[in-house]
């Protein structure tokens, strides 16, 4: 896995339509999608290029505080086929 | 005897067709998404044209095989007859060692051996099913992408079912059975989502967990069909 952009955008819709899919209500998703985004910037700040694996991986650790099974998902979604 | 060893070797024929797992792995991604962008009705319905997909390409293979088998067998004498069972045991053992040794990728998911590439553009098309006709396709192009490994068991399938009476529709009875196993751990992916309402992280773990079983059971299973063959068909 090379290095990548962080786009927020992305990130909070990739989130929000996993958590559409485990029953999580928009509300909640959205406050998890923010606060997971904001921990993440912060995270990211020292660095200049991360790659897609690291990148998956704080937001996973960050998701996890919030929902399990989102968490799980998010950390599992490219690893199922 | 002859038609209780078909009755055998038929059963571990649709073991091994149900412990394959490309296409409920592509089933479990397709209705985890379709279930976010829709109703459930509508997700549920959704996945009845991807089982449907899945269960034409098998249909399909079968009645062509039924096709070519019974004219090559006319033109087959004996000994022709039993270097292509000794060729079908061969292929049944390699790929029985190759599911023990390769079928899953080493890591926290159920990756399974072939190119990433295909997997991902397979998890794109997954993500992406907004008609009903997409959904039949992508069981039929699922079905198509797991023919190495069905093709074998279709063969026998095919071969064995032969064997029986053909006076009570018997034959075509047991083909439908038969095409109807393949889609079994799909449907029950679809029964744990809309009945258990087990959502797409609990399914997964559950798979994640079964990792070693299903190995062992798929590679198992061709291997013991390879073992049938020569046993009861060869010698």
């Amino acid at each position: 896995m090379g290095p990548g952009e962080f786009s927020e955008e992305k990130l909070a819709k990739d989130l929000k339509l996993e958590a559409k899919a485990l029953g999580i209500p928009s509300g909640a998703a959205d406050d998890f999608a923010k606060a997971v985004i904001q921990a993440t910037k912060k995270k990211l700040k020292s660095k200049k290029l991360i790659t897609k694996k690291d990148l998956e991986r704080i937001v996973a650790g960050e998701l996890k505080k919030y929902n399990a099974d989102l968490a799980y998902v998010y950390q599992i979604r490219d690893k199922i086929i | 005897m002859s038609v209780l060893t078909s009755l055998g070797i038929l059963l571990f024929a649709s073991f091994a067709c149900a412990f394959l797992q490309l296409t409920p792995s592509v089933f479990a991604i397709f209705y985890h998404y379709a279930s976010a962008k829709r109703s459930r009705e509508k997700a549920l319905d959704f996945s009845s044209y991807f089982i449907i997909g899945a269960e034409f390409m098998a249909a399909i293979v079968m009645i062509l095989l039924y096709f070519v088998m019974s004219e090559v067998l006319l033109t087959m004498d004996e000994s022709a007859l039993k270097i292509a069972r000794y060729v079908l045991a061969g292929i049944l053992a390699a790929l029985g060692i190759f599911v023990l040794l390769f079928y899953y990728r080493r890591g926290e998911g159920t990756e399974l051996f072939i190119s990433r590439k295909m997997a991902r553009a397979l998890t794109l098309q997954a993500k992406n099913v907004k008609k009903p006709s997409d959904a039949f396709l992508l069981g039929l192009s699922v079905g198509t992408l797991e023919i190495f490994f069905t093709l074998p068991i279709y063969i026998i399938a095919v071969f064995e079912i032969q064997n029986f009476p053909s006076k009570i529709a018997l034959q075509p009875l047991l083909t439908f059975v038969f095409i109807f196993i393949s889609v079994i751990p799909s449907m029950s992916i679809r029964g744990q989502f809309y009945r258990l309402h087990r959502n797409f992280a609990e399914i997964m773990r559950a798979r994640v967990r079964q990792k070693t079983f299903n190995r062992i059971m798929l590679g198992a299973s061709y291997i013991l069909l390879a073992v049938l063959l020569i046993s009861f068909r060869i010698f």
